[in-house]
């Protein structure tokens, strides 16, 4: 990747609050146009990158760059939307007047889109925010991040606290205006499940770290998950991850190759997998 | 961002603006009302010692409300919402998001509260013979221009503090505290030296000192034949005060005061100092804006 075509470019990116890091030492670019998952349990450091990169924080080492440029006090790159994870919108407001604070913040705002966006989701123009659904709170919530017609977007755990039908509905337009804006996206969440459909890109935190990054497809085709009898010597690879049950053992190992070893069954791993395996490693490191 | 400003704070804006406007008509009723019936002094002071002695107190905690209820919530409110995230994650930029909801909620009730206290001054005219000096506390910070002062301070308190704490309520309780606080030092540390008290000494006579009435005395004591001042016990006289005085030494007595006519210049100091304090909180707010705010 040449310099500054990243849609996000972090070099030695740390935050350091009260309590310790939120973030250490992340280096990595996403690339444009790309859907990325953002995956990392509770306090990984989630959050904490999409506010680095909306500006709201400032890094306490290293820096950032969205589509280019370093986040300043002159309000979030015009090309960047961000939708944090509890959906702020002004509860007193109805639509209508949510949707006119998004044109009066925002120079590029284009209205008719975010009425359209509204309007599909049959949200009534005059209902009040604080009375409306969950499903419908996100899908304006993703309007009004729309609406700035951005370039990039961040969303942070955009379906937590949705019912499985308004999950599917949020999911389908998101990824129907992404098709149509060829936008780089960024998706939190700690339910992978959510995001193995959509997303063709990986970036794996846990405790502040970067564990995995890269093209989903690439990477699952770098691993092997074995499953054989417990008493099977491990295969002579590098191994992310062994786990036993009384019987069996499941290990995954990072190779390019067929392992082809002796009593190990062979698969590719799911997204899930792969990622869970990290996650645990990454855990037990910590732990020991 | 101006709309924004106003659609947030609108109820508080307005519901502020109601009570001084009302206020302010019930002080030109008082004026008509109180001129038409002097110069019967008795007559005024039969209608109006009651409201003149409480309105004075109330008119006081006025600016502390205004500053709670409209400054405290202006951005913590927005901090306890989460909503502050969505107002600085648009393409404005955070100084002008935070002067822009500081000036569209503040300015208003400012001018407000400043036409109050104009009007105030001079509706007081006709009762003002039934209060103690206007230069001293209460009366002096619930007229002129030092109440419009007074309410953009406690104001400033009370949206710097919610930046800062983060929460509407502890906000309110700073703007309660530190506004008392400042009103109290004020008044009885720094006004009476805004200029030079007036000093006359006499020759000692028990009795009321001979002050013009509206004069403020800041100052009274007693001197022996050589000039000194002397302290002196009531507490052992027996009999005649002057007697008793007398045997303790006292030649004269002598009072500091600032004549009546010092109103104006003290109001415009005063307005001065406190606006002075507010430019303070506003650098402090500034400050938490751009360094500690999310």
């Amino acid at each position: 990747m040449t310099e500054g075509s990243a849609a996000l470019d972090a070099a030695g990116l740390g935050k350091r609050y009260r309590r310790g890091w939120g973030l250490r030492d992340c280096t990595f670019q996403l690339p444009p146009g790309r859907v990325t998952a953002l995956i990392g349990p509770n306090g990984a450091g989630k959050s904490t990158l999409m506010r680095l990169a909306s500006g709201l924080i400032r890094p306490t080492s290293g820096t950032i760059r969205v589509l280019g440029q370093k986040p300043g006090r002159k309000g979030t790159h015009r090309k960047l939307a961000f939708l944090a994870q509890d959906k702020p919108l002004y509860r007193s407001f109805t639509v209508q007047e949510m949707l006119r604070a998004g044109a009066e913040l925002n120079p590029g705002w284009d209205h008719d889109y975010a009425a359209r966006l509204v309007a599909e989701a049959d949200v009534p123009t005059n209902a009040r925010i604080g009375t409306l659904s969950g499903g419908q709170r996100t899908r304006v919530a993703l309007a009004m991040a729309l609406g700035r017609r951005p370039a990039l977007l961040l969303l942070d755990e955009p379906l937590a606290d949705l019912d499985p039908l308004a999950r599917k509905e949020v999911m389908q337009t998101l990824m129907a205006e992404v098709a149509d804006m060829g936008m780089t996206v960024v998706l939190s969440s700690h339910v992978i499940a959510d995001l193995e459909d959509v997303c063709d890109h990986l970036l794996l935190l846990a405790g502040g770290r970067v564990r995995l990054a890269g093209d989903i497809e690439d990477l699952l085709g770098e691993h092997r998950l074995m499953i054989g009898s417990r008493d099977l010597e491990l295969p002579p690879h590098t191994v992310v991850e062994a786990r036993t049950t009384e019987r069996q053992a499941t290990v995954l190992v990072r190779t390019t190759e067929r392992v082809d070893a002796n009593g190990w069954e062979e698969h590719k791993p799911t997204l899930e997998e792969l990622a869970l395996a990290h996650l645990r490693s990454a855990r037990k490191e910590v732990a020991a | 961002m101006t709309w924004l400003a106003w659609r947030q704070q609108r109820l508080q804006i307005l519901i502020s603006i109601g009570l001084v406007l009302l206020t302010t008509a019930a002080l030109v009723y008082l004026r008509f009302d109180a001129a038409s019936l002097l110069p019967n002094q008795a007559a005024v002071r039969e209608r109006y010692q009651g409201l003149v002695f409480n309105m004075p107190l109330f008119l006081l905690a006025l600016p502390v409300l205004l500053g709670m209820f409209a400054g405290a919530p202006l951005f913590a409110r927005e901090i306890e919402q989460g909503t502050l995230v969505f107002g600085l994650t648009q393409s404005i930029s955070r100084t002008r998001w935070w002067a822009t909801k500081l000036a569209v909620a503040g300015l208003p009730v400012a001018v407000a509260v400043t036409a109050l206290g104009l009007v105030g001054s001079w509706a007081l005219e006709p009762v003002n013979f039934l209060l103690s000096s206007r230069m001293s506390t209460p009366l002096f910070e619930i007229q002129g221009t030092t109440i419009g002062a007074y309410t953009v301070l406690a104001f400033a308190i009370g949206a710097t503090a919610g930046l800062l704490v983060r929460s509407t309520l502890a906000g309110m309780a700073i703007t309660l505290v530190t506004y008392l606080g400042v009103l109290v030092v004020v008044a009885d540390v720094l006004r009476p030296h805004y200029q030079a008290p007036l000093y006359v000494a006499e020759r000692f006579r028990p009795g009321p000192l001979n002050l013009p009435s509206d004069a403020w005395l800041v100052g009274h004591g007693y001197l022996d034949a050589a000039g000194n001042e002397i302290s002196v016990s009531r507490i052992n006289c027996q009999g005649d005060i002057a007697t008793c005085f007398a045997d303790q030494g006292v030649v004269q007595r002598f009072s500091q005061f600032h004549p009546g006519d010092r109103f104006w210049p003290f109001q415009l100091a005063e307005s001065g100092l406190v606006l002075l304090l507010v430019g303070g909180l506003l650098a402090l707010g500034a400050w938490a804006l751009r360094r500690r705010l999310s």
